[in-house]
């Protein structure tokens, strides 16, 4: 993990990312570890100080207890299958129904321009506003669960497909043009190509958003995953299993955003450091 | 072998006027004048990336619709000609690629790196290399198709004085072996007259082929030698005063 | 204005799009060809809106959200400008707290909202808290970043002026930090907006959130749209007052708006 930090996504528009001019990136992992330092202790002082009997605050080994229960009764398995399933499908298809709009949108002032009040609404539109109103159109029912998921997370990627778009350099196709390539060599060895890193931006975004959104999908929706799951267990006042579900919950997000940084970086590992 | 014959051209507002030439086969020009005198619109015309308006360029005997595939340009701008995500072998290959097949294709590259001097970088990406390597990678893309002509604007125009008396030999070089027919735009006076057989002045708003010079200097050209010649001299006198007596074009 | 400029600015052509939208959306429902029982013409819509806002529901929905996002983003801002400019400033501190700091934006806030409902109940304070929470993130990490941009010729200066270190943080620092401290405010608020929404539809009942879920519910999805629509249009003003303020506030330190 490096200590790079990125400024973190509650609605639809771009990263501001705090690029630091001559910071020193320590891929060291002793470094980073020492950062944690605070939170284990606040986890030691817990399993410390807490009861077992406690209403709101039971210790963290009573989570792994809860959430071993709730494995062997054949709960949580299908739960976290539910929800990687939906979110996994619904960021292929926001991927790559974002991709061609956003495409089609960078390339074409007039669809820009024709769309541009649409989007505009859309983006600022909070995407868990739009799941309840999806979520009845489309009824109760794991594919619709995906397609909603995927209409709340595809404006980033739109976004910054078309903005990449925009900015692929003039010359760079006019270079493509005098080259002698044909169309289609133009467009998928040098247009497509250089959007890699927006779509990759792109994405990423919607991979934070989508892990909200997944979960709320699933509360509101038709259950069935992790998020309905956890809010079952608090109407039981199961504390530990809330905790439980949450740590659970809380490494998935990690999980992925991690593997996201990872595919990030390959995507781009051919591409000068400023991208 | 190239043969060009534009007329008239521009947009809403008439960017240059009455460009008439024609081109001999194996032969240098260099196109010289003021900022914003159209002198890179003339060469994306010739290029055809832009049509002209009122007369046409033509390429042995037939007029150019679009970028023909025996004609190459090279950018000033070679951080954007050159793709960052491709290696310079690959950047090299990328005009083959629909042409040949993969054997003949690496020995082009092969060859082509080679003539440039860049055979050793061959699988560095763009952005390691400096401003004057990157520009000999375009070099070396244009040279891989073995074009009949080579357009060039400002090739050496954001390079040092040393690289680019380099690349400007390099260049006579190559057009020597390939008898390419190359055009090209240069704000430096004296590296029109150095590399050039004809040096064509375009001035005035619209822009027009004011005065054309034959250089009549002896090849092959020697940086320090050729430069030292009477004619030279003379050259460069007629130019410079045809060139500080145009008015620059009025601001946009 | 040119005609063409007014053109450009205005957008008839996107506007045009939209009415084009609409009109064919309540022609379809109108005729009969399509029956969504749930995607009322925008006509049923409109007057759904309108009751609610003569009814007062909409209205009191709307002051609750809008009152929950800004009181959570003040809160998520006091702190986040503190931690930021902790973290930015004072390297140790960064070193033995970044790790935490990353775990803890990670975690995804709706799955906290439990928790809160735990602690403090199906309550406006359990949303504030969720709320504040997701604020705090964006703002101490740009913050963070803008700090620790200073360039060092700038600390430089400020040695050589003999500053104090109060003085240093006030006059070089800030100045330098604060284009991206409005940034990270902007998402910071957009992000309250969106947390507070989310805890309306699950754990407090109140505001746009809930009244959304409610109309669901008991079947009147003229009046869920209409929240969905009140939804857009606050997170649409919402974003363009913050990124008017980002540009007047980031104009006099010579930086780009966005």
């Amino acid at each position: 993990m490096t200590s790079l930090p990125r400024s973190v996504e509650g609605s639809n528009t771009e990263v501001a990312t705090g690029s630091i001019p001559g910071a020193k990136r320590r891929r060291i992992p002793g470094k980073a570890l020492l950062g944690l330092i605070p939170l284990v202790a606040l986890l030691v002082w817990w399993q410390i100080t807490g009861s077992a009997s406690s209403v709101s605050f039971p210790p963290p080994s009573t989570w792994f207890k809860a959430l071993r229960q709730l494995n062997d009764s054949g709960v949580l398995w299908p739960a976290t299958k539910v929800t990687l399933e939906v979110f996994l499908v619904s960021l292929l298809i926001a991927t790559i129904v974002g991709f061609v709009l956003g495409m089609l949108i960078g390339g074409y002032r007039t669809v820009d321009r024709a769309l541009g009040p649409i989007l505009d609404f859309f983006r600022s539109l909070p995407p868990p506003a739009i799941v309840p109103v999806a979520a009845l159109i489309l009824g109760p029912s794991l594919k619709m669960n995906i397609t909603v998921v995927a209409i709340a997370i595809v404006w980033p990627i739109v976004l910054n497909t078309a903005s990449a778009m925009r900015a692929v350099p003039l010359l760079r196709k006019d270079v493509a043009r005098t080259l002698g390539l044909s169309r289609s060599e133009q467009l998928f060895k040098v247009v497509i190509p250089s959007l890699v890193p927006g779509l990759m931006t792109g994405v990423r975004i919607a991979v934070s958003i989508s892990i909200v959104v997944t979960l709320v999908v699933d509360i509101l929706g038709s259950g069935g995953g992790l998020g309905a799951l956890i809010f079952e267990r608090q109407e039981q006042f199961d504390a530990a299993a809330v905790w439980g579900l949450l740590l659970l919950i809380g490494v998935f997000g990690f999980v992925f955003n991690a593997l996201m940084a990872g595919v990030e970086r390959r995507a781009l590992r051919n591409w000068p450091g400023a991208h | 072998m190239g043969v060009a014959l534009p007329g008239p051209d521009g947009r809403p507002f008439e960017i240059l006027r009455d460009i008439n030439f024609r081109l001999e086969p194996a032969e240098i020009v260099g196109i010289v004048g003021r900022s914003g005198t159209g002198k890179t619109t003339l060469l994306r015309v010739l290029a055809g990336l832009l049509p002209a308006t009122g007369g046409s360029v033509m390429l042995l005997g037939r007029p150019v619709h679009g970028p023909p595939s025996t004609v190459v340009t090279v950018f000033q701008d070679y951080v954007n000609a050159l793709l960052p995500w491709r290696t310079i072998a690959r950047n090299v290959a990328l005009p083959l690629e629909r042409r040949y097949p993969k054997a003949v294709r690496k020995e082009r590259v092969a060859r082509a790196l080679e003539m440039v001097g860049l055979a050793d970088r061959a699988n560095d990406h763009p952005w390691r290399l400096s401003g004057g390597m990157q520009q000999r990678v375009q070099i070396a893309r244009a040279l891989a198709v073995s074009p009949h002509v080579l357009l060039m604007d400002e090739p050496f125009g954001a390079l040092d004085a040393m690289t680019k008396a380099s690349l400007q030999d390099q260049l006579l070089l190559m057009q020597a072996e390939t008898r390419a027919t190359v055009v090209f735009i240069t704000h430096d006076l004296e590296e029109a007259i150095y590399l050039s057989d004809r040096v064509f002045l375009i001035a005035g708003s619209p822009g027009q082929l004011t005065l054309e010079v034959r250089t009549d200097l002896p090849r092959p050209r020697n940086q320090i030698t050729t430069r030292e010649l009477p004619r030279y001299l003379e050259v460069r006198h007629q130019l410079s005063t045809a060139l500080h007596g145009t008015s620059p074009p009025p601001e946009e | 204005m040119s005609r063409k400029r007014l053109i450009e600015v205005i957008n008839p052509l996107g506007w045009a799009v939209v009415l084009l939208a609409i009109g064919l959306w309540e022609l379809v429902i109108q005729a009969g060809i399509v029956d969504f029982s749930y995607t009322p013409p925008p006509s049923e819509i409109v007057k759904g809106f309108s009751d609610l806002v003569s009814s007062g529901d909409m209205g009191k929905a709307v002051w609750h959200t809008l009152s929950i996002t800004l009181i959570a983003s003040a809160i998520g801002m006091t702190i986040g400008i503190l931690l930021g400019t902790a973290l930015g400033l004072v390297s140790w501190v960064r070193t033995f707290t970044m790790g935490t700091v990353d775990v803890f934006r990670t975690i995804p806030v709706v799955a906290l909202m439990p928790v809160a409902l735990l602690v403090w109940g199906a309550s406006s304070k359990s949303e504030i808290v969720v709320a504040s929470f997701a604020a705090v993130w964006p703002i101490t990490l740009n913050t963070s970043a803008g700090v620790r941009s200073v360039h060092p010729v700038k600390s430089d200066v400020a040695r050589t002026f003999r500053l104090s270190r109060l003085d240093t943080v006030r006059k070089i620092v800030f100045p330098v930090a604060t284009p991206a401290i409005l940034v990270g405010a902007r998402l910071s608020v957009v992000a309250a907006l969106v947390v507070a929404i989310v805890a309306e539809m699950i754990i407090n009942p109140a505001g746009i959130g809930y009244g959304l879920v409610f109309a669901t519910q008991s079947l009147h999805p003229d009046q869920m749209w209409a929240y969905a629509v009140a939804a857009g249009i606050l997170g649409y003003l919402l974003n363009v007052l913050l990124v008017q303020l980002v540009r007047r506030g980031g104009a006099n330190m010579g930086v780009e708006p966005r």
